[in-house]
């Protein structure tokens, strides 16, 4: 069978309406604050066990990457990211809703999506066995490096202060260490609370850290939660357009970034977001106006999540090893329809892995009619919603969804009492942007750290194990870029205002 | 015409205060991790003593005037510590209560709380009804299609 075959066999009615389904249910899913895309994965996989494997593959591509889209409603309307991809969304998503510029946000939000879901799904179809190759090179070390090069965003995201944003990031990485270690099992941080031995449960904790300090301050004043603007809940595609063309450098770059991060397996759609956005922010002639509702933010991190969905499939069909949470959901639906991974999968049972590639990408051009009409509808609801009705009705949610990770009620007491703490830290100058870093990045950086450390031991040299490897090499020197640049930018920066000054 | 006056940045004390709390939360991180494993102490000493130092500049930028405050949030800090107490009762009252009265008391505290204007017999019902429509709707949604065993 040729190229053309598999997506003639894609495009059958059952398969165009899986792929519709499955991304209207991820888009509404993923638009609910603390609903993740692997909860909408992992809800909705038992109805897709009775159908042919590539049908069932296209349903759960399409619910994915419907609810990695369907975050950004909720990250751009509310400041609250509806799945932890969308977190940086919320950087200028919100700010630009506050001005009155929501539907233009959330109609950029669709087509990056879209763009980024396409690229990725591209890789997969053409690069997927030689990337994955490169992907299973990635040690502990590298993993432990990887970690440190996110940390070194952290300069880039504090607000207003690098050294708040860093004591911000070491707070996260301090709350990533409570419970018992991954190496070693050292009960860290844990007391007489025996329901923190598991440690901080990292979704519960982005649902406080984000929702709950938007909710304190949505009550402190009588006027709206978002302005409307002149030109509310027009799709204002000739802007977006517009503003696409102008960025498609960003773009791209945002979904290639999107898509190598979906490669790795253990980083996912927040990484990717984050590591785009700051990307983009870098290397923006506008990067004053990041985090204050600049368009090529939404772009960046948009494009990048979605792009990790192609991205993490690359591992988890060559490899059997998950590049996302939703991936190892979506392999364990696999076995259970007796297809087995790995490098052979793409000549063995190539009629369902590609007819799957194929309705991959269907499902992501669905997600531009669908995600447009549903952003018009969500934008309209959000407005018309008296803020007195909005916040339990939100606040509801954040507990919901705390809650139905690992029906644990601890759980919900964690996310209100990080949340709460977040509330108060912010009233102190300090973002909790850096803080969720910290703590996605600390359990990566330190077990890479750990193992590493145990492996050079092992090999007679710690040192070599750490500095002498090429890819740990590359990663280092990214490292110090990420840490010189925003010196040198803000020198760069004043040298111009002074030669403009006289 | 006199000049306007502008007043001088104000110091980042709020700022101070927070970097100050981080040392004495650095220091803990450190004294704790005394009883660990070599290989477990290294990150928790390196974070502890990152947030120490950091804690310690931010306050010496504060004192030598190196620093400016943000802009101070408007509205009521009455309303939102209510929120903020709000919903740590309602994260702490969820398993010995149960979901539905856990929550239906604290949406109406949150919907009374968010409420600037002066109430009427028909808002009061309109947004009572909507709130308990929200609460029922997700309830539902949750307890009986997703199947979650809510408390």
């Amino acid at each position: 069978m040729g190229s053309f075959d598999y997506l003639l066999a894609a495009l059958t009615p059952l398969n165009l309406l899986l792929a519709l389904g499955g991304v209207i249910a991820g888009t509404v899913i993923g638009a609910l604050p603390g609903l993740t895309a692997t909860m909408a994965v992992a809800v909705l996989v038992p109805f897709t066990f009775t159908m042919a494997p590539a049908a069932a593959l296209i349903a759960l591509g399409a619910i994915y990457t419907g609810a990695i889209y369907g975050g950004a409603y909720a990250a751009i309307l509310l400041n609250t990211p509806g799945t932890p991809s969308s977190i940086a969304t919320t950087f200028d998503g919100y700010p630009m809703a506050r001005k009155g510029d929501g539907d233009l946000a959330l109609t950029l939000a669709c087509l990056a999506s879209v763009v980024g879901g396409l690229v990725g799904a591209g890789f997969l179809l053409v690069l997927a066995p030689p990337m994955a190759t490169v992907a299973l090179k990635f040690g502990p070390v590298e993993y432990f490096w990887l970690g440190l090069f996110g940390l070194t965003l952290i300069a880039s995201l504090g607000e207003g202060s690098t050294i708040k944003g860093l004591i911000g990031g070491g707070l996260g990485l301090l709350l990533s260490m409570v419970g018992v270690a991954e190496v070693g099992g050292d009960i860290r941080y844990v007391g007489d609370f025996k329901p923190l031995l598991g440690g901080i449960d990292v979704v519960s904790a982005l649902i406080g850290l984000y929702c709950i300090p938007v909710l304190i301050d949505l009550v402190a004043t009588p006027v709206a939660h978002l302005e409307t603007g002149s030109r509310v809940a027009s799709f204002r595609l000739a802007e977006a357009w517009g503003i696409m063309r102008r960025s498609k450098f960003n773009l791209a770059r945002s979904s290639i970034i999107g898509t190598v991060v979906g490669i790795l397996p253990g980083a996912g759609g927040s990484i990717a977001s984050l590591v785009s956005y700051s990307e983009a922010k870098r290397s923006s002639p506008r990067r004053e106006h990041f985090g204050k509702g600049e368009p090529d933010g939404v772009l960046a991190t948009e494009s990048a999540n979605n792009a990790t969905v192609g991205g993490g499939f690359i591992p988890t069909l060559v490899l059997g090893i998950p590049g996302t949470p939703p991936d190892a959901i979506i392999l364990g639906a696999l076995l259970v329809q007796g297809i087995r991974t790995g490098p052979t999968l793409f000549t063995a049972q190539a009629p369902i892995v590609y007819t799957f590639i194929w309705g991959l990408i269907l499902a992501t051009l669905i997600m531009l009619p669908v995600g447009l009409l549903i952003g018009r509808f969500a934008f309209r609801s959000i407005l018309a919603i008296p803020k007195s009705v909005l916040v339990p009705s939100v606040a509801l949610l954040t507990v919901l969804g705390s809650f139905a990770v690992h029906n644990n009620v601890h759980e919900v007491q964690q996310m209100v009492v990080l949340g709460v703490l977040a509330w108060g830290v912010s009233r102190m100058g300090f973002s909790a942007s850096p803080i969720v870093l910290g703590l996605i990045l600390g359990t990566i950086a330190e077990r890479g750290f750990v193992q590493g450390h145990l492996i050079g031991g092992a090999r007679g040299s710690v040192l070599a194990e750490f500095f002498a490897r090429p890819i740990s090499l590359a990663i280092i020197f990214f490292i110090f870029l990420g840490l010189l640049w925003p010196w040198w930018a803000t020198r760069r920066a004043r040298m111009i205002v002074e030669t403009n000054n006289g | 015409m006199a000049e306007p006056q502008h007043a001088q940045p104000a110091a980042d004390i709020p700022g101070a205060a927070g970097s100050a709390i981080m040392v004495l939360v650095g220091a803990a991180a450190i004294w704790a991790a005394r009883d660990y494993s070599d290989l477990g102490a290294v990150f928790p000493r390196t974070v502890g003593a990152l947030l120490v130092a950091l804690g310690i500049v931010y306050i010496v930028l504060v004192v030598i005037g190196r620093t400016r405050r943000g802009t101070p949030a408007d509205g009521s800090f009455a309303r939102r510590a209510l929120v903020a107490v709000v919903m740590l009762a309602w994260g702490f009252t969820l398993g010995p209560l149960g979901f539905l009265p856990s929550c239906a008391a604290a949406m109406a505290a949150l919907l009374l709380i968010a409420h600037h204007g002066t109430w009427t017999l028909r808002l009061a019902l309109l947004y009572g009804l909507s709130t308990a429509a929200v609460l029922g709707l997700l309830y539902v949604l949750f307890k009986i299609a997703l199947q979650v065993p809510l408390p």
